[in-house]
């Protein structure tokens, strides 16, 4: 790999030793994907910041940074916590665990970290612009930047984010190059599509079609917004190892199908009518009992849009008093929500807004605290319903539907 | 006994050997393994196994970048596999694997979770980008 005589430099420890490792993990990758050389970045998301995540080799790695006082080069967001730290009995974790988390969210900020603490970093302001070469970790986010707005960026785990944040350079390779980018198989959408819920079953569908193949979406509704698209973000990685999708008409590589396959023919069309729908949501519905205990809504965490569909939903009504509704999202999102009195609708109902975490993100402990791991879990995630069953609470019986069907479970504590 | 070399690509420097275990499917650090390297992802053909001390094939990675901390974390607490080998490296495993120093091949001209089987012997030599399959059975 070419390297310039200033990344020569850093890789010979003349700016220090943790630099140094650093240049030299970004070189590694470089040379596994025979990349020419390093080019500039100015944008950095670093996932896997919650101590859920974050254990003994996350901690030396972070504390290197803090003890070298090094700083991050460019504008750098950060992923979600293991609890919000203004309610963290609520939310099951112990004192000791949210101390340890506020010592990382500490650090961070002495680093030169952006408090953005999300999953969806586009919500709070990280909007990077077409064909802008960036350095982002969080699937859901790595996935909703190359494919709604045209970036270009690599699947980066934490060590290689904080490289490409620290020294404002990535390797040349993977999703920052054209070929990599060209669509290779077509979802033909053949049924009325509204409901985020829809589109992230729609993504999960079609990622597991073909694991390892970029999937170019057909007829998707003019309609679509960023609600959508975010829930197929979040909804293609569980199934497939593509970090991206195409639209056509709807994504910024996808104007005609033409561009979005680079012109070549799909290698496979594959049909999603409303059985294909129905079927992948009843895949995920395991409760059999339809009694409702807990609702978790926001993952990824709720827009704006997203709040006000809950209260628009909860139209007045009271959520059952045996269930606990929960309502994830970002601070400044809250911000809004508190103007709205979109807060104080969720809370006179008998719900809750959590800022800056996930159930992804919480402790197992956490969970075990609430009593929640014995009971089925209702939610409107594609996400959690396919994930937590898996790793986090093995046997969790999941409720998974729409928003509304949601919310209506909410207030009559009951899954129809 | 039969020996089979196949060539591929340097991903992380480093010569081991070991027992091969397979995973037909891509494999997310995060959500396919737990703490201690056991495969709690039921739908894996690997459900029940530990990766510690193996020379783990899979076709690539997927899902969660926090697999890049997850793999060091587990080279750390000595539940890492020994090597790994891949149809095509993902970014998340190749810096975890960097950091725990875990050797690494991948892109063969095969498919190497055809040619391996579970329980075969593998040799791999991480700086030429080269493996040796021993079957033993």
């Amino acid at each position: 790999m070419q390297l310039t005589v200033e990344e020569q430099r850093i890789l010979n420890g003349e700016q220090g030793e943790v630099l140094r490792q650093f240049m030299e993990l970004l070189v590694s990758m470089g040379e596994c994907y025979d990349a020419p050389r390093l080019i500039p970045v100015n944008n950095a998301h670093i996932t896997s910041v919650s101590i859920a995540h974050l254990r003994k080799g996350g901690r030396k790695i972070i504390d290197s940074i803090i003890n070298s006082e090094l700083h991050f080069k460019v504008f750098t967001t950060v992923n979600c916590l293991a609890t919000d730290c203004t309610q963290w009995q609520e939310l099951g974790i112990s004192e000791e665990e949210t101390i340890k988390q506020a010592e990382v969210v500490d650090g961070l900020r002495k680093i030169g970290a952006i408090a953005s603490f999300t999953c969806a970093p586009y919500l709070v302001g990280n909007i990077p612009r077409v064909g802008e070469h960036i350095a982002w970790g969080e699937a859901s986010a790595v996935i909703y930047a190359n494919s709604v707005f045209g970036a270009r960026t690599n699947p980066e785990g934490t060590p290689s984010g904080l490289a490409s944040a620290l020294i404002g350079k990535t390797p040349l390779y993977g999703l920052h190059l054209d070929e990599n980018r060209v669509g290779q198989f077509a979802v033909r959408v053949e049924t009325k599509l509204e409901d985020p819920t829809e589109y992230g079953a729609l993504a999960l569908f079609g990622g597991a079609t073909h694991p390892e193949l970029i999937p170019v979406f057909m007829d998707l509704p003019w309609y679509i917004n960023w609600d959508g698209l975010k829930a197929m973000s979040c909804s293609l990685h569980p199934t497939s190892s593509a970090k991206m999708f195409h639209a056509i008409g709807i994504t910024p590589e996808a104007r005609t199908e033409d561009q979005a396959f680079g012109g070549r023919k799909p290698i496979d069309t594959i049909d999603f009518g409303n059985k294909e729908l129905e079927d992948t949501i009843q895949s995920l519905n395991t409760a059999t009992t339809a009694r409702v205990s807990w609702i978790a809504i926001g993952c990824p965490h709720c827009s704006i849009s997203e709040v006000s569909d809950i209260v628009r939903l909860l139209n007045g009504r009271k959520v059952s008093h045996d269930v606990s509704l929960w309502v994830f999202t970002t601070r400044p999102v809250k911000a809004m929500a508190d103007r709205m009195g979109l807060t104080e609708a969720i809370e006179k109902a008998g719900g809750r807004i959590a800022c800056e975490t996930c159930l992804e993100l919480f402790t197992e402990q956490a969970i075990k605290n609430l009593g929640f791991q014995s009971q089925p879990l209702t939610t409107n995630s594609t996400l959690l319903a396919w994930s937590l069953p898996r790793f986090k609470l093995h046997g969790l019986k999941v409720h998974y539907g729409r928003l509304k069907q949601c919310i209506d479970a909410a207030v009559s504590g009951t899954w129809r | 006994m039969r020996e089979k070399v196949i060539r591929g690509h340097k991903a992380v420097g480093g010569k081991t050997e070991g027992e091969a275990l397979v995973s037909k499917d891509a494999i997310c650090w995060l959500k396919t393994l737990d703490a201690r390297g056991l495969v709690v992802d039921s739908e894996n053909n690997l459900y029940g196994e530990s990766i510690a001390g193996k020379i783990f094939v899979f076709p690539t990675g997927k899902g969660s970048t926090a697999g890049s901390l997850k793999l060091y974390e587990l080279a750390i607490d000595g539940y890492a596999p020994k090597a790994i080998v891949n149809s095509q490296a993902d970014s998340v495993t190749l810096s975890g694997a960097i950091l725990g120093k875990i050797p690494m091949v991948h892109k063969f001209d095969v498919d190497p979770t055809e040619v391996i089987e579970t329980g075969d012997k593998v040799i791999v030599d991480g700086d030429a980008g080269m493996i040796k399959i021993v079957k033993l059975r």
